[in-house]
């Protein structure tokens, strides 16, 4: 609860500055007297003395002059106001997302080419969801005839015809 | 001099990208250009009377004569239309009649058709959906005519 207090009061970056030995002596000695009543707070500072101890331990990277030139010529385009990199959004754009991803680009293209080839055939008659076997090239669906007038479907042997007679009165 | 390869996979977004297109504007080119259904009909007086049958009836006298009993066959009419889906196509008939024919659906060579034959009030004889595919013929038969009857011969595609 002391450490969290701490911590919120901006404690962290005291704490950094005392495992760095950057503090005043008073302000050192201030810290250093907190650390008794904040175990939380003394962890905190072996920490960051074990982040420096093996920073400095760490072999130092080499740069040849041409190198160093060169990195150097990098960071400064960068730094440079209006270049494309600053005015890259730090987040990947949708653009990104989709043109940069190799499985994206190849599902999104493949459905892509399955919806026009489907929209192709069905505009030209030459696929559709419904394909029925029609017999004789005729299928009489449905048939409503007036009241008076009885109605039958029919096919004569040998014929291919289908026939719809509506048995009509005959008129005078 | 170096090269930068461009990655493959990006050949694919621009796939997508052209695909895209072509299904947004496609369909108000000419490809999806709105279809219609090819109709040819033949209004056939038949009646047990002298006449024989209609040289113009061509193949269709045969299959008449295999299916009814009539001695004469006369080919009165044979309109033809092209009407678009959903949209309706009339053709006059013997004794102040009407046929309305609508296609309502036309896919892999096959029309539905609604056909309707209409009296002088505008009452339908008769109203039925058909099935054809392109090329064969139905025959709506019945309605009276002089001492004979009408035969309907309509034709798809």
């Amino acid at each position: 609860m002391v450490h969290w207090f701490h911590m919120a009061m901006g404690r962290g970056r005291r704490l950094a500055a005392y495992a760095a030995d950057e503090l005043p002596a008073a302000e050192h000695a201030r810290v250093e007297a907190d650390l008794h009543s904040c175990p939380a707070c003394r962890r905190e500072v072996d920490a960051y003395h074990l982040v420096s101890s093996t920073l400095r331990t760490e072999p130092r990277a080499r740069m040849s002059p041409e190198q160093a030139a060169a990195f150097l010529a990098g960071v400064e385009r960068r730094l440079r106001p209006g270049t494309a990199a600053l005015a890259r959004p730090a987040r990947p754009a949708l653009r990104e997302l989709f043109w940069d991803h190799p499985r994206l680009s190849l599902a999104s293209a493949a459905a892509a080419v399955i919806l026009v080839l489907g929209l192709t055939l069905v505009q030209m008659e030459v696929w559709g969801p419904w394909s029925p076997s029609v017999p004789n090239g005729v299928e009489v669906v449905s048939i409503e005839a007036g009241e008076d007038a009885p109605v039958m479907v029919f096919q004569a042997p040998g014929s291919s015809l289908k026939v719809i007679w509506v048995f009509e009165k005959p008129t005078s | 001099m170096r090269h930068r390869r461009r990655p493959r996979h990006r050949a694919f977004s621009g796939v997508t990208l052209v695909c895209s297109l072509v299904a947004l504007l496609a369909p108000h080119s000419s490809l999806y250009a709105q279809a219609t259904a090819a109709l040819r009909v033949q209004v056939i007086y038949a009646a047990n009377e002298p006449g024989g049958v209609d040289g113009r009836l061509g193949n269709l006298a045969a299959e008449l004569q295999r299916t009814f009993r009539y001695s004469k066959y006369e080919l009165l009419d044979s309109p033809q239309g092209a009407p678009a889906l959903n949209q309706s196509w009339q053709a006059t008939l013997p004794g102040d009649r009407r046929l309305e024919i609508t296609p309502t659906a036309m896919q892999g060579g096959q029309y539905s058709l609604t056909v309707r034959v209409l009296s002088s009030s505008g009452q339908a004889v008769v109203n039925t959906r058909v099935r054809l595919r392109s090329g064969a013929t139905v025959l709506v038969g019945g309605p009276s005519h002089q001492k004979g009857v009408l035969i309907i011969a309509i034709t798809a595609g």
